[in-house]
């Protein structure tokens, strides 16, 4: 401790303290360079280390030797109070032109050693790099796995749109078309689709009905609350609701879909009537919990199977499509059955 | 699994920025990827010709971290990375800043009408997890029928988290009736907020009780109703303001308009629009007290009855641009007083017009003064010799001679003599000099021709002819002045 408080007690002479990365290299570095990190800077303080080799400060793992260089070249120049700030900024400009991995590791080193002005130029740095971007551009950039399954990558597209009531009640649909599906399967007949989309709202909401029953014995808590979302819709909204989704085009190339988007303000309107369930900051915990309702694991399970239900039905079922969008032209030219299909069942109910 | 493969049809851009709505594209081209096969072929050989196995650069880093990276990118953008890997899915549900920008000429805007905004915006507050709000920023127009909807938003992020609030928000111009947003009144009375920007159509009010941001450090206001000092008032630690007064201002007719500015101070920006064709009401007070002040930028030609101003110690650099009678101008000579220790000055047309009509007008000294730019309505070259002398270290002089506008004429025109002694200036700082508009009067050669010949340290020197000037009449000057015998032999001359 007494040595510490020498080196601190000394301003005239240059003090230095000694630091130690995770390999084992020691460097000795200027005291004002040194302490310009906040974490090391505590740690003289508290320990009273870093005032000889031996006693030298272990900085995280996280902060390798070459890092560590320019850290304190960064500590080095803004530890100078003299600076104007045009001279600080042109200095990080030019600090921040590295390629992207050394990039990441400074982030994570500065994140480390809680340097929080550098953390934020090394943030924002990474955010220009991915905006602009497609995301196999990003992916490409940051070596990051393309590990998820085609259906999940189209989730935030179908959920951007999205009135969450209605995603409730794509995902209550789906579940309950699965076991349907899968009541039949065991009977060993071929597959034969009900015909689902001329069904009227009535049938929709007795679905709903049926669904609570079933998962009732699964999870109680969540039911509460599903049921009292059930209840708000009114037959009324449901229709709303389904023709503001439909109206929302995804796309934005078709002509035929803006006009539709611009002749249905007053539909929209409407469904203000309902009430804000997502904002009302008591009832936002609860909406944000309806729709992680179950642990993340599930919910993309669960996604899966309404995906793949999805597709199976609609390779059977080419003509129904062209009825569940509704008419509206915006789907393009026959593609791959698949993917396309997928996307179309989702805009088509909702 | 297919890969998807970039957009075959033609985008507005296919950056990650407008990745939602033209997503069902990508989909569609699948069908035109290269076979399965053959794609991971090729990937195989990518990575053996690099020799080393790709590593995720990114994944080192704790997910508090990347939460941190994508609270720098707009919210749509953010949204969108929940596609790039698993880890990535619900990364930006926890983001605590949000970036709602969808203003005509931001690249994420979402053509259409707003009600795809909207319906985007109520997507992002019904998925994300994060229970607070930071920061925000929503900039777009209303649409019919959703005043509600956006204060509701607003509503839902007040809170004792809040920071940051930014709002711009406009009616659609074929809106009528009431073509205003109250702001809720928690915004006014938040206890962390350090920065507010209200532009637009937002109307400010409390219902009872007054403005009270005891952390508010940067505000900026561009409404077209406001009373300033209702506002000011409740901001006692206020670092930076920009104020933009519209036709509107003062709110309440009756009342004189007052502004106070806060004490703290550091940075101020006042700006009087310049886009009215009625008259605009006098400023009864106007109290400038701020001693912290560093950077001063006003635009201002209301009749100001009554001006406090303090001195300003640690200014740095001012601009300012204001037009007074000759019965008030007395508060600018003071100004220009109070701001000697700047090391940048910058007087626009009108301030030189009423400084060189005021009867008592003297030249403050500026010991600090490095960076000095003038418009002058008239060529003085007395007047500036003088000036010259007061400017000790002037290091940049730039001159815009704007005879042509001015309607402000000399008592007698002006002649060069050769000074009796040198500006120390022009001796041992001079470094610059730039002349806009030279007109190639004889005092205007004269006080060129002086510097080149006077000044050692001189390394540039502009002189924009006045585009009247014909290009050989330029060529003219261009030879004369270069025969001019240069002091300083690394001297530039550039003639435009």
């Amino acid at each position: 401790m007494s040595e510490a408080a020498m080196a601190v007690m000394k301003p005239e002479m240059k003090s230095y303290i000694w630091l130690k990365t995770v390999d084992g290299s020691i460097q000795q570095v200027e005291q004002d360079v040194a302490m310009f990190c906040p974490m090391i800077f505590q740690e003289i303080l508290k320990t009273g280390m870093g005032s000889s080799k031996t006693y030298a400060i272990s900085l995280p793992q996280r902060v390798n030797p070459s890092i560590l260089g320019l850290i304190l070249d960064y500590c080095r120049f803004h530890q100078v109070p003299g600076h104007s700030n045009k001279e600080r900024k042109t200095f990080d400009e030019k600090f921040i032109r590295m390629d992207t991995k050394k990039l990441c590791e400074l982030t994570s080193a500065a994140d480390s050693l809680q340097l929080k002005p550098l953390v934020d130029l090394t943030s924002r740095a990474l955010a220009r790099i991915i905006e602009g971007k497609t995301p196999e551009e990003i992916r490409e950039t940051f070596h990051l796995p393309d590990d998820l399954t085609e259906e999940e990558k189209l989730e935030p597209l179908r959920n951007v749109t999205d009135d969450p009531r209605i995603r409730l009640l794509n995902r209550l649909y789906a579940r309950k078309r699965k076991e349907l599906k899968e009541k039949k399967k065991l009977k060993n007949v071929d597959i034969e689709e009900e015909p689902k989309d001329e069904r009227s709202v009535d049938d929709l909401l007795s679905f709903i009905n049926d669904i609570k029953e079933m998962s009732a014995n699964k999870n109680k808590k969540k039911n509460r609350r599903r049921k009292g979302h059930a209840k708000d819709l009114s037959l009324e909204n449901v229709n709303e609701n389904k023709r503001e989704l439909d109206s929302v085009p995804f796309a934005c190339h078709n002509r035929n879909v803006d006009n539709a988007l611009k002749a249905s303000p007053s539909k929209h309107s409407q469904t203000q009537d309902l009430p804000p369930m997502s904002f009302s900051p008591k009832l936002e915990f609860i909406n944000g919990d309806l729709d992680d309702e179950l642990d993340p694991a599930m919910k993309e399970e669960l996604d899966r199977e309404v995906e793949d239900f999805a597709r199976r039905l609609n390779s059977d079922w080419p003509e129904r499509m062209q009825i569940l969008s509704l008419g509206q032209d915006r789907r393009l030219v026959p593609i791959s059955m698949n993917s396309n299909v997928s996307t179309r069942i989702f805009t088509g109910m909702g | 699994m297919l890969c998807m493969k970039r957009f075959s049809i033609p985008n507005k851009s296919s950056s990650i920025g407008s990745f939602i709505p033209s997503f069902t594209f990508s989909v569609v081209s699948s069908k035109l990827t290269m076979p399965k096969g053959k794609q991971r072929k090729v990937e195989e050989e990518e990575s053996t010709r690099k020799g080393t196995p790709k590593i995720d650069l990114i994944s080192s880093l704790p997910d508090s971290l990347l939460c941190h990276i994508l609270s720098f990118l707009p919210t749509r953008c953010a949204m969108a990375t929940s596609v790039l890997a698993r880890r990535w899915r619900h990364l930006w549900k926890d983001l605590l800043a949000l970036d709602l920008d969808n203003s005509k000429h931001s690249p994420y805007y979402l053509p259409g009408g707003t009600h795809r905004f909207i319906a985007f915006v109520n997507a992002v507050f019904a998925q994300r997890k994060a229970l607070r709000v930071e920061k925000l920023r929503l900039a777009c127009d209303i649409p019919r029928g959703e005043k509600k909807t956006i204060k509701t938003w607003i509503r839902t992020v007040v809170g004792p988290h809040l920071q940051e609030m930014y709002l711009d928000l406009s009616f659609a111009c074929n809106e009528f009736g009431d073509r205003h947003i109250k702001l809720p009144e928690e915004v006014l009375t938040s206890a962390s907020l350090e920065s507010l920007v209200l532009k637009g159509h937002v109307f400010l009010t409390v219902y009872d009780g007054f403005v009270d941001l005891p952390s508010l450090k940067n505000l900026e206001l561009d409404l077209n109703y406001v009373d300033p000092d209702f506002v000011l008032l409740g901001c006692p630690v206020l670092e930076n303001l920009k104020l933009t007064l519209h036709e509107s201002f003062p709110l309440n007719a009756s009342q004189p308009p007052e502004i106070y500015m806060p004490v703290s101070l550091k940075r101020l920006t006042l700006i009087q629009d310049d886009d009215i064709e009625e008259d605009i009401n006098d400023i009864e007070d106007l109290v400038i007290d701020t001693p912290l002040l560093e950077y001063l930028s006003i635009t201002l030609w209301a009749r100001c009855l009554q001006v406090s101003i303090s001195d300003y110690p640690n200014m740095v650099e001012a601009h300012i641009d204001i037009d007074q009678d000759q019965e008030q101008v007395g508060w600018v000579l003071e100004l220009l007083k109070a701001l000697r220790q700047t090391k940048l000055l910058d007087l626009k047309l009108s301030t030189m017009e009423c400084l060189l009509g005021a009867p008592a007008f003297e030249l403050p000294e500026f010991p600090r003064l490095l960076n000095l730019e003038l418009q002058i309505p008239y060529f003085d070259s007395g007047f500036l010799i003088k000036l010259l002398h007061n400017c000790h270290i002037l290091q940049v002089l730039t001159l815009h001679n704007q005879e042509n506008v001015s309607t402000v004429e000399p008592e007698e025109p002006s002649c060069w003599t050769l000074p009796m002694k040198d500006p120390d200036c022009v001796i041992s700082h001079l470094k610059m000099f730039e002349f806009k508009g030279y007109k190639d009067s004889a005092d205007e050669h004269g006080f060129v021709a002086y510097l080149l010949e006077r000044g050692p340290i001189l390394k540039t020197m502009k002189i924009h002819a006045d585009p009247t000037l014909g290009l050989t009449y330029k060529q003219r000057i261009h030879q004369e002045l270069s025969m001019v015998p240069r002091s300083s032999k690394t001297c530039r001359l550039i003639v435009t």
